[in-house]
């Protein structure tokens, strides 16, 4: 009990600390951290709190606010440090078993229900589960796939020691386990509470967080309030946060502009973007997240199957002009698929893709006509009311060396039937990471199993795949990775490594200390407001 | 008698049509809009000789160029016009546009008045069950909510000109068929249709010998008014992104296009904007001189 308190305590000035670094003058007085109600707004209803039923950023970072995972990441990092946990987990030489230990004293919003291993095993199993989206999570676990297809009761590896000390054995050494334990997926829930709600849980959450739910309109608002028992001392420092409900992002704007939202994602038109801040009324937030667009190809499409007409394709791209001009500027070219900065990952600007040579595109058309090969080919657009300006404009670079694309429209759930099927023949898409690991990117779009319409076969990237998966020694693992990645984008030029995004987020002025994080979701567990009038 | 001797004294040549052109001549607003419609059908089909640039050639560097920039893609070596968010020409554009907003408008016109006068002359000269019957299916027709049948077609069958095509002409041509039925009941009654039955004409011959012809006045001037409404309706279509797709160019796309830059670079919307205004004026003020030309009561 005395040591957990320590412990947070010790972290909770960590944390003020790094803050006071990283906003330097303007959080020298910790008491000027005076609280506030935060303003923000979602797009559309997230319909939800259940992050285990729901994989949207929207819900995720809700979770973030309301629940706790057992390791997070430190800020805006990619390292991980304990937050349920007293301390991080101890590993086994073998990397199958970790043993965690649980905060102690740690209570749910209800401020009856304390948190227990129980609880831990509970969270996992719902997972795996008949509601659980994101399986992917807890898969790693030894007997996990029993328990999903019904065969076992309870899942084999979990082994409950006492009620802060518990076990997790892993089928197989899985080196980016901890990370998956980070996903707001993956918050703890309480076995009693949840069991107690019953069909109700979806809409009236109740975590360990440093926000509670105070209240929900459907479609309209969704307000939380500070959590006073919150586990780390000090924290939240607003009082609460309203998020409502604004389907056109043009109103969102206009409010946001006259002081009644405080946070929103930037307007996609680089020329909006200028204006805004050119005004000087706002701040302006970077990060660069674990994202990749791309432009995949379905190896199976009878126009795309020849590898020749895919390296045309990729020479094509001027990837910088579409930078320059449609993202303001606001992105990176990418070379390799794998987000640079994960482990594993090329450097920036060192990764396999083919730089840009239309004069070569050329000559590859030009012996695909001669050969009677077809340079008519299609890809397709996930939802939208008009084709996307880098639709339009990758069209019109490939019309130039002489492949007629065209682009389908495609209504989103057409598209994602035509997904699971595998039969969408290429499109222009992007790919942003739950966890800092190659295995996120690579496996889930080249390995045989995959579900992202690729149709991709080659044995020798499956094996390199499978074996890196398993393997503990980080050195090796990424080397097997950069290999797979090479044979992927360079020899069978199976996806187009378009850009890497930076995330841009308007703040008013008076708003401090929200935090982005590469994976895409914000968390305001350390914002405040200035007080008005300052 | 007498209605003899007044007829031989109209001088030669004074048909309905001479007669018509004379009084149109004299109406300027009505000259004015035909010179334009005129001018914009020349623009259209002469698309590819006029337009200083391919409508879907980029150079990404030359977004929102200003009027009067230089130019890499247009063979006069400047964007007359500026350029649009892709380096596009936008003088280019607006003419390509030209020709697609008076092909589905021509189109358009021609399917659905070709259904409408055939089956509400049909109505019109039979009566009885066939015309109560093709009066409920009309009925039918005109209840029906075109928006979203617009919508459900497009999703069904995409969205490129031939589909917008069949859209509008789906239902455009109940409202000809119901306007030429009342013409064709009206002048069925008439003693020369009398007549020519009277003499064994065949049905057909009949109609479209003496009975069509009366009718091509009101006719002629209901498609010059809603040739306008074509294009607007393709224009508003494509501002809720329902119209032709991109990278084609149309006026309604253009103007969607523009509305995320309009406070950053106005001129983008405004030239699409001003040729729609253009066109649909001229159609309607040749129209309505059109319309008092052709009507004998308002002779002066």
């Amino acid at each position: 009990m005395k040591l957990g308190r320590i412990v947070s305590t010790i972290l909770g000035t960590m944390l003020v600390l790094s803050l006071m670094l990283a906003w330097g003058g303007s959080a020298t007085l910790a008491s000027a951290k005076t609280g506030g109600i935060l303003n923000d707004y979602f797009g559309e209803d997230p319909g939800t709190f259940d992050v285990q039923a729901d994989t949207t950023l929207a819900v995720y970072g809700l979770a973030r606010e309301i629940f706790n995972t057992l390791v997070r990441y430190k800020e805006a990092t990619l390292e991980l440090e304990p937050e349920l946990l007293a301390k991080m987990p101890e590993i086994s030489k073998d990397g199958l078993v970790y043993s965690f230990e649980l905060k102690k004293g740690v209570k749910f919003h209800d401020g009856k229900t304390e948190l227990t291993s129980e609880d831990v095993k509970f969270t996992i199993e719902r997972m795996l589960g008949p509601v659980g989206l994101s399986k992917w999570l807890f898969d790693p676990i030894k007997g996990a796939k029993e328990f999903i297809n019904g065969k076992a009761t309870s899942v084999s590896g979990i082994t409950i020691v006492d009620k802060y000390h518990f076990k997790l054995t892993l089928e197989k050494p899985y080196a980016p386990f901890l990370a998956n334990l980070a996903v707001p997926s993956a918050s703890i829930y309480s076995k009693k509470l949840v069991t107690e709600a019953g069909d109700k849980w979806a809409h009236s959450p109740v975590g360990t967080g440093p926000f509670k739910l105070k209240s929900y309109i459907p479609n309209t608002e969704i307000v939380l309030a500070k959590n006073p028992d919150y586990f780390e001392k000090g924290l939240p420092y607003l009082d609460g946060i309203n998020y409502r409900v604004i389907g056109d992002y043009t109103t969102a704007l206009m409010e946001f502009e006259s002081g009644n939202l405080d946070v929103i994602g930037v307007p996609s038109e680089a020329e909006e973007r200028q204006r805004l801040l050119n005004t000087g009324k706002y701040e302006l937030l970077k990060s660069t997240p674990l994202a990749t667009y791309y432009f995949s190809f379905n190896m199976s499409d009878p126009a795309w199957k020849d590898v020749r007409l895919r390296k045309a394709f990729a020479m094509c791209i001027d990837k910088q002009a579409i930078i320059d001009s449609i993202w303001g500027g606001d992105a990176v070219v990418a070379t390799s698929f794998v987000t640079p900065g994960i482990p594993g990952a090329f450097e920036m600007g060192k990764g396999p893709a083919l730089p840009y040579d239309p004069e070569k595109a050329k000559k590859l058309v030009q012996e695909l006509k001669a050969g009677g090969k077809p340079v008519k080919c299609e890809a397709w657009q996930r939802g939208g009311t008009g084709l996307s300006d880098t639709n339009i404009a990758m069209q019109e670079m490939a019309k130039q060396v002489g492949i007629e694309l065209n682009v389908v429209l495609t209504e989103r759930a057409a598209f994602g039937e035509a997904r699971s099927k595998g039969t969408v023949p290429a499109n222009y898409g992007n790919w942003w990471a739950d966890i800092p690991d190659p295995d996120n990117y690579l496996y889930t779009y080249f390995h045989p199993t995959e579900m992202m319409s690729t149709q991709y076969r080659n044995d020798k990237v499956t094996k390199l795949l499978e074996e890196a998966k398993v393997e503990t020694d980080p050195k090796v693992r990424a080397r097997k990775y950069q290999e797979a990645e090479t044979i992927i984008i360079r020899d069978d030029c199976a996806i187009v490594p378009l850009l890497h995004p930076i995330d841009l987020l308007l703040v008013q002025k008076n708003v401090h200390g929200v935090i982005m994080h590469p994976t895409g979701v914000n968390s305001y567990k350390h914002t405040w407001k200035d007080a008005p009038g300052k | 008698m007498r209605l003899l001797t007044r007829e031989s004294k109209i001088p030669a040549g004074s048909t309905l049509w001479a007669d018509s052109w004379r009084r149109l001549k004299r109406n300027k607003p009505a000259v004015v809009g035909l010179v334009f419609v005129l001018m914009i059908l020349f623009v259209g089909i002469f698309a590819d000789v006029l337009a200083p640039a391919s409508p879907t050639d980029q150079d990404l560097r030359a977004r929102f160029a200003k009027p009067g920039s230089p130019s890499k893609i247009t063979r006069n070596g400047t964007y007359i016009l500026g350029a649009d968010q892709f380096g596009r020409d936008i003088l280019s554009r607006i003419i390509y546009g030209a020709r697609v907003s008076l092909t589905l408008a021509v189109v358009v016109e021609a399917i659905t008045r070709v259904i409408g006068i055939t089956v509400g002359s049909c109505a019109g000269y039979y009566g009885g069950w066939i015309d109560m019957a093709i009066s409920r299916v009309l009925e039918v027709l005109m209840a029906f909510p075109d928006l979203l049948f617009y919508i459900g077609i497009r999703f069904a069958l995409g969205s490129s000109l031939p589909v917008l095509i069949l859209a509008f002409s789906a239902f455009g041509w109940a409202g000809t068929s119901r306007f030429v039925r009342g013409l064709v009941m009206q002048l069925k009654e008439s003693e020369y249709v009398e007549a020519a039955r009277a003499q064994g004409f065949s049905d057909a011959r009949v109609i479209a010998r003496h009975i069509l012809p009366n009718c091509l006045g009101p006719l002629i001037v209901s498609i010059t008014l809603s040739i306008p409404g074509t294009i607007m309706g393709e224009a508003g279509l494509a501002f809720l992104g329902l119209g032709i797709q991109p990278p084609a160019p149309s006026w309604g796309n253009m103007i969607y296009d523009s509305r995320a830059y309009l406070r950053v670079a106005p001129f983008f919307g405004i030239w699409p904007g001003v040729a729609l205004i253009v066109t649909v004026l001229a159609f309607n003020l040749f129209g309505d001189g059109l319309r008092d030309a052709l009507d004998p009561r308002l002779k002066r």
